[in-house]
């Protein structure tokens, strides 16, 4: 397979605009982290543009206009698009069910209904950025955004396109927290929200601007019930293994790691697995800052790409897991290194 | 795209509760369009959809419980009990367990109650990933898994996504296709955006007057040719190639040339290696609003050229409604049925075709020479796909 190289990024989340290369200390432990209110996401673009632009939307127009920033305009044509969502568009769809149970169905707001479906925030990211290569838009729970790096990699590896805009988005919608809530574990990571892109591109040689080489990917699965972790040790076993071997790296070449950590249980096997199989490695935590959503994996894809652009490591693998028993996993690299 | 074997399809929608049904009702032109019976709709503009029988099964979400179904019989149809161990999942997922969380919503706001514990299990299945992670629980697969979230090209992507699995040598068989069930906010915002027929669907007709929602689920089979060959499985057809697309345009409506939508199936064509010289036969997205078909008609139109007149373009949505994330599957598995019948379905719904519209739309039941079948179909946001499914040598 041809590499994958991270050429940009950007993100719109609870740090607001833009990731640091470190993370500060999280204060507290606050159960949601939201992202700030009056952040300029709207400069820019027509206002009627985007007057009914759902939030989703656009933190991931806005995630992507960083990503492109510096990249030829006349590239947009034949830029792609994967985008995971986590739990989706589920405050448009609140709002419409909100109307039609306390109004009927008839007053249904028109202009709101095109946001309740996933694929809004690709379809206006075509739209106010003249992103214009095919748009993929995948649900995979918290895992999301390396879902969607990991498929971009299979579509550039395939030649599908030249370049693509890969991440997660999700809104915190307050009802679905306040369902979920009770669900999740205690000492459980803060939910969050935001939108997270990097902007890849495949071929041999590395391109100008390249920040990481995505060196190999795969998502294996193992089948458990649906709403329950399936056991983590087989699934990263597999992951760890196909990683390591498709990009030629011994385990102790990895320096940093970004593991689950949904549960405490997931947060306690990710601490013993890289005691045993990543010795050398350095966990990334993320999801404290970032709150867990679709957009965390992506965000954890962004701080390993600015870590090893940095030359603060030279290897990395994040390895994720969902509810059902699905996993995604990518190895990246510095793009000066082998 | 190096060809991949279809060995196996199943579907489960208004007009059949399996493909023999299915195919048979197609073929007579049947329309599964009747007045909503699933939930209180008396003042949406347009009560009516395309229902589907009780699926059965113990799954308490209908999408998982249509998925089950189908997927189950694509399996017998290829010979498996259930998935190989590194098989992959590819789903086109529409609303998920949207049915059931709309109607805990509404209790809730009723009551103010809605942290009550059935509730709580009735969001937990909201998510449309959790479909896919219902087959891989009941069918096995170790493989790749994806939800796909195009809203109607939705699983026309899985498809070529599952394709595309295959090809590069990610897994060799995959369970790919899709599920999508009524729900009030689905079909209470297509009345809203005003683009539901009073009656019947009519795709092409001088007179359409809008889609009408539908509901089902289809999935195929697909296998890497050597696997299918060393097991002595059936080859139904070969997927070829897929192509996708965004219109860049508006957030419902289609590039009115349909531009984009020609983009699609000329990158479908050339991802099989093939030109639009070897179509013999297009399965359109065809909803039956004015707006899409007729720009769907032009990019047809474009993408055949001389041909136009001579190659018979049919959309199944005058029988089997919109099926939205669905709708790419089952119109897969009918495209699939052309190739092994070498007959094309009728335009159902079809009485007066649009002056405006070149295309040739048979009517009735047609045999006709299928090798090479090229699907199509345009979503919300200007998503759109195309697949290209041709015989099997």
């Amino acid at each position: 397979m041809n590499p994958t190289w991270v050429t940009g990024l950007g993100s719109v989340g609870p740090l607001g605009l833009g990731l640091p290369s470190e993370f500060p200390a999280a204060d507290g432990r606050p159960s949601l982290r939201r992202v700030p209110q009056g952040l300029p996401l709207k400069g820019g673009f027509p206002p009627q543009a985007v007057r009914w632009l759902d939030n989703s939307s656009l933190w991931w127009v806005n995630a992507c206009r960083q990503a492109l920033a510096g990249h030829d305009p006349a590239e947009r044509e034949r830029t792609a698009q994967v985008v995971g969502l986590g739990w989706g568009s589920t405050p448009p769809v609140e709002t419409l069910i909100r109307t039609a149970y306390a109004e009927g169905f008839a007053s249904m707001n028109p202009a709101v209904f095109p946001y309740s479906v996933g694929n809004a925030p690709a379809g206006q990211a075509g739209l106010l950025l003249k992103v214009k290569g095919p748009a993929l838009t995948l649900t995979a729970k918290e895992p999301a955004g390396l879902t969607a790096i990991v498929e971009a990699c299979r579509f550039l590896s395939a030649g599908a396109f030249p370049s693509c805009l890969a991440g997660g988005v999700d809104e915190a919608d307050p009802l679905l927290w306040r369902i979920v809530r009770p669900l999740r574990a205690r000492r459980a990571p803060p939910a969050g929200e935001g939108a997270c892109a990097l902007l890849l591109r495949s071929s041999e040689a590395p391109p100008g601007r390249a920040l990481a080489r995505i060196a190999a990917w795969c998502s294996p699965s193992e089948p458990c019930a649906p709403h329950r972790f399936p056991n983590p040790e087989p699934l990263c076993g597999r992951m760890l293994e196909t990683l390591l071997a498709r990009a030629g790296w011994p385990p102790d070449s990895v320096g940093i790691a970004a593991l689950p950590g949904e549960t405490p249980r997931l947060a306690e096997f990710s601490e013993r697995f890289m005691a045993s199989r990543l010795p050398r490695a350095r966990r990334l935590i993320f999801e404290e800052n970032l709150g867990a959503c679709g957009a965390s994996w992506a965000g954890a894809a962004i701080l390993a790409a600015r870590t090893l652009a940095e030359g603060r490591a030279e290897r990395a693998v994040l390895m994720a897991v969902a509810t059902g028993g699905a996993g995604w996993a990518v190895a990246m690299g510095a793009p000066g290194a082998q | 795209m190096r060809p991949v074997a279809v060995t196996g399809l199943g579907v489960f929608c208004s007009i059949g509760g399996n493909v023999e049904s299915f195919w048979s009702s197609l073929l007579a032109g049947k329309s599964g369009v009747v007045p909503l019976t699933r939930f209180p709709a008396g003042d949406m503009r347009s009560p009516i959809a395309a229902e589907a029988p009780e699926p059965g099964g113990g799954w308490p979400n209908r999408s998982d419980r249509l998925a089950l179904r189908a997927a189950r019989e694509a399996l017998a149809q290829a010979g498996l009990d259930r998935l190989p161990g590194q098989a992959g999942i590819a789903l086109g997922a529409g609303v998920g367990g949207l049915p059931e969380s709309e109607r805990a919503f509404g209790a809730a706001l009723a009551d103010g109650k809605l942290g009550r514990r059935g509730r709580l299990r009735s969001f937990l299945g909201h998510l449309p990933a959790t479909t896919a992670d219902v087959l891989a629980f009941e069918l096995g697969a170790g493989g790749p898994r994806s939800s796909v979230t195009n809203a109607c090209s939705s699983s026309t992507v899985a498809i070529g996504q599952g394709g595309l699995w295959i090809a590069e040598g990610e897994t060799d068989c995959v369970l790919a296709g899709a599920s999508d069930a009524l729900s009030q906010l689905t079909v209470g915002g297509f009345n809203a955006l005003r683009v539901v027929a009073p009656d019947v669907p009519r795709p092409f007709d001088r007179d359409r007057s809008g889609m009408v929602v539908g509901e089902g689920a289809a999935f195929l089979v697909l296998e890497s040719i050597d696997r299918a060959e060393a097991r002595g499985a059936r080859i139904l057809a070969l997927l070829e190639g897929f192509g996708l697309s965004v219109d860049a345009y508006h957030a419902t409506a289609p590039e009115p040339d349909g531009k984009g939508a020609l983009r699609a199936m000329r990158l479908a064509l050339e991802c099989a290696g093939s030109s639009a010289s070897d179509v013999d036969y297009v399965n359109a997205h065809g909803t039956g609003t004015v707006a899409n078909d007729l720009a769907e008609a032009k990019a047809i139109a474009a993408l055949l050229g001389d041909r136009t007149p001579d190659v018979p373009v049919v959309s199944i949505k005058g029988a089997v409604g919109h099926c939205l994330g669905a709708a790419g599957a089952v119109e897969a598995v009918a495209s699939v049925l052309s190739i092994l019948h070498q007959v094309v379905p009728p335009n159902t719904g079809l009485a007066e075709k649009d002056p405006q519209i070149a295309l040739n739309l048979p009517t009735k039941a047609l045999r006709h020479s299928v090798r090479k079948v090229l699907s199509v179909n345009l979503a919300f946001g200007g998503n759109n796909g195309a697949v290209l499914f041709g015989r099997a040598l």
